[in-house]
């Protein structure tokens, strides 16, 4: 590769890539180290062949697979008709009845809270298992992180602290209170309006986002740590598998719900709906500011 | 002609399935991991969309319910269905992708690059 | 009201995910997995108590996870086979995290042990939703929450290569699980249900009527390949070594026992309840799942001959005996698919005896995997070399063992399959032979006393292997004879409850 003229889609190539700009040496990836086998074959030709030929193997898997689906496509109901199988019983019953039965006046987050609400607790499941994979991954202890990486980070924190921005922070003090209730609306009225509990948390997560961002994580550390991570991420999730249980107990045996379904597009309607989209969405804020602290400093 | 009327009808589903293609080229067959993933993501959202359209009926509106006084009728909704199904879809990948991106940074921190024919080349090196 | 039983199913998934999410906040390793053996415990007797009700008669029920029954919410369905499944899972999570507890302790970091647990309790509530659930939906989800837990199963140990095995792992699952979404976008598409038994008789009528073939083809493609990827069929088994060889002890067990397994029922319930096994072998399905399991079968094994990393070696054989699951799967027929479910047993009982066995002789010899060092290893460690014995005299289908009873249960259901007899028969032959190969020299390997001064190995103690391994280590390989030695009761279970799917 040495000396030899690039033409200009190369570059460009290279350029999309990010491999001039980020400085990664991706156009020459073999290790600088002397060839293993000198002549033919040295690693480096052996990469770009490599590359090239498993690009090839995949650009014509991809192109089958392209053809396959535009057939099935082209074979599939067509787009916004109403006569589609789609709209059989299912979604009639849901809307015709949904209201008498789950009390949402919003029929999407009946259905996924009533009708498919064990979908739903396996969702909520699959984000505590990746918060704890992460943390698993990403946690400082010893295997991970090196006392260079920690000074580095100490030495971020005093730099953040010294210059830390007036128009910033007066922003982010008139923008936190505002972004924390339009969190917590979306969340409470779920059951009446667009939203729900992971759009609602993944508001209010941002909130704590913008605040550890501009005061530090040591200042939200005052009111939120790992403790109190631990609490509401336990106390949500086994509220809502409580709510799951006495909810799936009696309905399977055809008895009525313990909570009242209320008058349908009041706040207090909607039986179960309403705690559940709460109880998920400080899960999901929680989740969401873990996700944030654990990448950028390894902790809560 | 008629092939392309179908095409234009169906241009959620077309556009859907050559995103779908893109993500899955990408996320086999590129080395470097972040362009894996966000070939992942690409090939979720495109599943995403191809759900979504499933869901909707011209001239219809989204289900949600504003006037009580009367049973809400099904020929003025569009499919619930999908859009509660996208819903908990996107949290999934989001998951995922989460993790996979905590896999990424430790995988960097070990081998100092993303490139995954790298890695295993001198993996390769560390057995032998 | 309904009979208590009915609860099962539904409890068995939800006791054992709020085991996991109560299990990240016990901050000892020990009180964790204290905690984890007696829900699998639990969830494994209740399974069983499942068992001994609806086997008799043969019954079988749905249960709304909700208010309402199908086609409207969703759904959980139990028979003989599911509740079979459902209890042999448990026990195989239970025996995989007792025998590999002490490596557990060693392998993960102290402050993060109890989320290993958390990852164990989720695989197996996955597991259970997979096996008993009555929707496509549902399954895609927890497909993904074991996806998630199996990865970080395999990184738990946090070296280099076992991170490098979890993103390859990570990657192909994904694609996989993309298939099987998109696989189910289409059947939504064309059928406007998400629930088995409901887009079965859609499926039906659409077959019968011929509107949809093409959008029916590519689903029963997206939707097997997707499934295939994921149990690691062989073309795709690419990522399977690397993760089964490099992970911790119970890790590698858990992973190659059950995890698999999970998908291939999965893909059973998508045979048989979604299409319709007959609609399935008409469009060729199970001609292609024959031919690749064929492949599967000599792939793996000619793989596995030629490793002398022992785990490795063992992931290999894993390939191989996938392969004879898909066989049954592909011959078609009651008979093949009890065979195939046969398989699932027999593989989730032996597969982590042999990988317990062999990270105890591996730690017997200094903990070196490589078949050079294990010399002689089965005389410092003995009961894991006899259980390692067992498990691989298994393998080869040695008669009174599971390995044997399946290829019984396949030969015979392969007799009544016309042309595709000689193939499945060929199969055997030659994949027992090349069991053979491999898993007799290693098991000659390691009962081969070391003459002093004869090589440059350093003298070794006897190893003990600890009172929890011995237990879990015992009672696997008494599993994997009693498999064997009661193959005509268990393979009628077996078949009844293959018919009530």
């Amino acid at each position: 590769m040495s000396g030899e003229k690039f033409s200009r889609f190369h570059r460009f190539a290279a350029w999309v890539d990010g491999e001039e700009w980020c400085g990664q040496p991706a156009a020459s990836p073999a290790p600088r180290e002397k060839k293993p086998r000198p002549g033919k074959g040295s690693s480096l030709d052996r990469y770009q062949l490599y590359r090239r030929y498993s690009q090839l193997v995949g650009a014509v898997f991809c192109l089958t697979l392209f053809g396959v689906l535009m057939a099935t496509v082209l074979h599939l109901p067509l787009f916004g008709s109403p006569d589609n199988p789609t709209n059989n019983e299912v979604s009639q019953r849901y809307i015709e009845r949904g209201i008498e039965e789950t009390g949402a006046a919003n029929i999407v987050a009946g259905m996924i809270l009533s009708y498919r609400v064990f979908d739903t607790f396996g969702e909520s499941s699959v984000l505590f298992l990746a918060a704890t994979c992460v943390t698993i991954l990403l946690r400082r202890d010893h295997n991970n992180t090196t006392t260079s990486d920690l000074e580095e980070m100490a030495r971020e924190d005093r730099s953040g602290k010294k210059d830390r921005d007036m128009i910033l922070r007066t922003a982010v003090l008139i923008l936190l209170p505002l972004s924390a209730l339009v969190g917590v609306y979306v969340m409470l009225f779920g059951h009446i309006s667009p939203g729900g509990g992971f759009s609602g948390g993944a508001i209010l997560g941002g909130g704590m986002i913008l605040y550890a961002q501009t005061f530090g994580n040591a200042n939200v550390r005052r009111f939120f740590n790992e403790h109190m991570y631990h609490l509401i991420k336990v106390v949500c999730l086994m509220g809502y598998g409580l709510f799951l249980v006495d909810y799936v107990m009696t309905g399977s045996s055809g008895l009525p719900g313990h909570v009242p379904l209320g008058i349908p597009g009041h706040i207090i309607s909607a039986g179960i709906i309403m705690p559940i989209d709460l109880l998920v969405g400080f899960e999901v804020t929680c989740t969401i500011y873990a996700f944030y602290a654990l990448f950028s400093k390894g902790e809560l | 002609m008629e092939l392309l009327t179908t095409l234009w009808i169906q241009r959620y589903m077309v556009v859907s399935v050559l995103l779908f293609c893109i993500g899955a080229f990408s996320l086999v067959f590129n080395p470097n991991l972040i362009k894996k993933l966000i070939g992942f993501d690409l090939m979720d959202n495109a599943i995403y969309l191809m759900l979504t359209s499933a869901g909707y009926i011209d001239g219809r509106i989204a289900p949600i319910v504003t006037d009580f006084s009367a049973a809400p009728s099904a020929e003025h909704f569009v499919n619930p269905i999908p859009a509660g199904l996208v819903l908990t879809g996107i949290v999934v990948s989001v998951s995922v992708t989460a993790f996979a991106l905590a896999l990424v940074v430790r995988i960097y921190q070990k081998y100092h690059t993303v490139y995954l024919d790298v890695i295993m080349a001198s993996m390769k090196k560390e057995v032998d | 009201m309904l009979p208590l039983y009915y609860h099962v199913p539904f409890f068995s998934i939800v006791l054992l995910m709020m085991t996991g999410i109560l299990t990240s906040i016990i901050h000892s390793g020990k009180g964790a997995m204290a905690f984890h053996l007696t829900m699998s415990a639990f969830v494994c007797g209740a399974n069983l108590w499942l068992l001994s009700i609806l086997a008799p008669e043969g019954e079988c029920f749905t249960y709304a996870a909700g208010i309402l029954p199908h086609p409207w919410g969703n759904e959980l369905a139990a028979g003989p086979l599911q509740a079979a499944l459902a209890a042999a899972f448990a026990a195989v999570m239970f025996l995989c995290v007792l025998g590999g507890s002490r490596e557990i302790f060693e392998d993960v970091e102290a402050e993060k042990q109890n989320l290993y647990f958390v990852m164990c309790d989720l695989i197996l509530a996955s597991l259970m939703a997979m096996v008993y659930t009555n929707d496509g939906f549902t399954a895609y989800v927890f497909i993904e929450i074991n996806t998630i837990a199996a990865c970080a199963l395999v990184m738990a140990k946090d070296t280099g290569p076992t991170l490098v095995a979890t993103i390859r792992y990570l990657m192909m699952s994904l694609l996989g699980s993309g298939m099987f979404l998109l696989g189910l976008t289409f059947t939504y598409y064309i059928t406007g249900h998400l629930l088995l038994i409901n887009i079965h008789e859609q499926m039906e009528q659409i077959i019968a009527s011929g509107t949809y073939l093409i959008p029916v083809t590519v689903i029963m493609g997206l939707m097997t390949m997707g499934m295939c990827l994921k149990s690691a069929l062989f073309p795709f088994h690419t990522w399977l070594p690397d993760a089964h060889g490099t992970a911790t002890t119970s890790s590698s067990a858990i992973l190659s026992g059950l995890v698999l397994k999970g998908y291939i029922v999965l893909l059973l319930k998508v045979i048989f309840c979604l299409f319709g096994e007959a609609n399935y072998r008409a469009f060729h399905g199970g001609d292609i799942l024959l031919a690749f399991g064929f492949a599967a079968m000599v792939v793996g094994s000619v793989r596995a001959m030629g490793e002398t990393h022992i785990k490795r070696m063992i992931a290999y054989s894993s390939v191989a005996q996938i392969g004879y699951i898909y066989l049954g799967l592909g011959l078609g027929g009651r008979a093949a698919a009890a065979a195939a479910v046969y398989q699932i047993l027999v593989h989730a009982f032996t597969k982590p005896l042999l990988f317990l066995c062999a990270g105890q002789l591996a730690a017997a010899s200094g903990h070196r995997k490589q078949m050079y060092y294990l010399r002689g290893a089965g005389h410092r460690a003995r009961l894991a070399g006899i259980g390692f014995t067992i498990g691989a005299l298994s393998m080869i289908g040695l008669p009174l063992l599971g390995g044997f009873a399946v290829k019984f249960f396949l030969a015979d259901a392969a007799l009544a399959s016309g042309w595709r007899m000689w193939l499945a028969l060929a199969a055997l032959a030659i994949s027992s032979v090349l069991n053979a190969l491999y898993y007799l020299p290693a098991v000659v390997q390691i009962w081969t006393i070391r003459e002093h001064g004869e090589d440059d190995l350093p003298k070794l103690p006897r190893f003990s292997p600890g009172f929890a391994a011995a237990i879990a280590i015992v009672a696997l390989a008494a599993c994997s004879i009693l498999l064997g030695i009661f193959c005509a009761p268990l393979g009628k279970l077996l078949s009844d409850g293959v018919a009530l799917l």
